[in-house]
């Protein structure tokens, strides 16, 4: 089992999970408390419905309505629509040489902790 | 011996002069020419899991011709296939059973089907079975069940999510391929000394839009260690016992059924950067979805 931190969101997590399954990291998206510590004009490029001059109340309001995610966004779930793969009888596949949705197949951005 | 009556519908030349007494009954459902092919295929979430796939053909001269290979699928729950020649003949018996690893039902579907040509271009034929397996719940053919991946109870597990950073909310996206019923979620919420009252709200969305939100029934106030509890089933706010079990419980629907992609996470309103979400479970019920 290993520990691994995010370089993006900075989140921890372990990868198997405890119950042995694989867990597939996707960075949650941008809260309130992190658009208040952004420049404005950042924060209105991403929520240009915010009025004209907003409140901490006012960005949790929008990210409620809609959630967006961070620059460098990482998800590494399989990307949906990937076709099956054959395999020849007795014979093993990589588990991770499939597309993920935002991560290199290789999941090469992983940090240990 | 007479011909058969000739069906009452316009039949087409070839067919209306077939001879009907040539109609053969075979041993078995399945006869494989020599074209034709075992195909396998399964889905997996479970760690080193091995499916071993037996069985035998009843070839010319009544001879029985058994057949054993095995099969690893990946643990991402994408189709792992596998098409196997088997000699020509009748399929007798075929029995699929988990010889290495340990799958939960619910985690590890399979699909054995005939089909003709052994190639990415084989033509899938039919179904012959499937079912989630186990160690000791194998899948078999004649006498079994043809079940699809979203029937029975669903893989009951605690997912565990990571710690996100100091000042965020936690979130959990649907794995790929899979179909999560939530039936309960906890996290423990630690604030800081900096006075506000934090308002948790769990949320599910479909990766942008909620499509549910429950907000706890209380605020939480600074310097706390609260475990913020939300379960299927209960009616609304349920109980806040924040100074002496420091526990606060909500609500959720029943059958909240979540597609891969769907995200449930917190949104917890005047977080302080110095609040730390941690301890973080998901109870899940899990399908796969088979796409």
């Amino acid at each position: 089992m290993g520990k691994f931190k995010c370089p993006t969101c900075l989140g921890t997590y372990e990868d198997p999970q405890p119950n042995g399954a694989r867990y597939y990291h996707a960075c949650p998206p941008i809260g309130a408390s992190e658009l208040e510590r952004m420049p404005e004009g950042q924060v209105r490029q991403l929520y240009p419905e915010l009025p004209a001059a907003f409140t901490r109340g006012d960005l949790e309001r929008v990210c409620l309505q809609r959630a967006v995610n961070r620059d460098n966004h990482i998800d590494e779930n399989i990307a949906p629509g990937v076709p099956g793969r054959f395999v020849k009888p007795n014979d093993k596949l990589d588990d991770d040489d499939l597309p993920r949705v935002s991560a290199p197949r290789k999941l090469t951005h992983r940090r240990p902790l | 011996m007479p011909l058969l009556d000739q069906p009452p519908w316009p039949a087409s030349p070839e067919f209306a002069r077939a001879p009907r007494i040539n109609a053969l009954q075979g041993p078995a459902q399945y006869l494989f020419t020599g074209e034709d092919a075992l195909q396998i295929d399964s889905f997996d979430s479970a760690a080193g899991v091995t499916l071993t796939i037996a069985g035998a053909m009843l070839g010319t001269d009544l001879q029985l011709l058994p057949f054993s290979f095995t099969v690893t699928p990946t643990t991402n729950r994408v189709v792992t296939t596998v098409r196997v020649g088997v000699d020509s003949g009748w399929l007798e018996h075929i029995r699929i059973i988990v010889t290495a690893g340990a799958p939960l039902l619910g985690q590890t579907f399979v699909f054995v089907r005939i089909c003709r040509g052994t190639l990415a271009n084989a033509l899938t034929l039919g179904t012959i079975a499937s079912g989630y397996v186990t160690a000791n719940t194998d899948l078999y053919w004649p006498g079994g069940t043809t079940q699809l991946p979203l029937d029975g109870e669903g893989w009951a597990q605690a997912v565990t999510i990571g710690n996100p950073a100091a000042g965020t909310d936690w979130s959990q996206t649907v794995p790929t391929n899979a179909r999560w019923e939530l039936v309960a979620a906890s996290a423990l919420l630690t604030t800081s000394a900096v006075v506000a009252n934090r308002q948790p709200r769990l949320i599910a969305d479909d990766g942008a839009t909620p499509v549910f939100e429950a907000a706890s029934p209380v605020a939480i106030t600074a310097g706390l260690a609260i475990r913020e509890s939300w379960g299927a089933g209960a009616g609304g706010p349920v109980s806040a016992d924040i100074l002496t079990g420091g526990a606060v419980s909500s609500g959720l629907p029943n059958d909240l059924y979540l597609p891969a992609g769907f995200r449930v996470r917190s949104a917890t309103g005047a977080i302080d950067v110095g609040d730390q979400w941690s301890a973080i479970r998901l109870y899940v019920r899990e399908w796969i979805e088979g796409v």
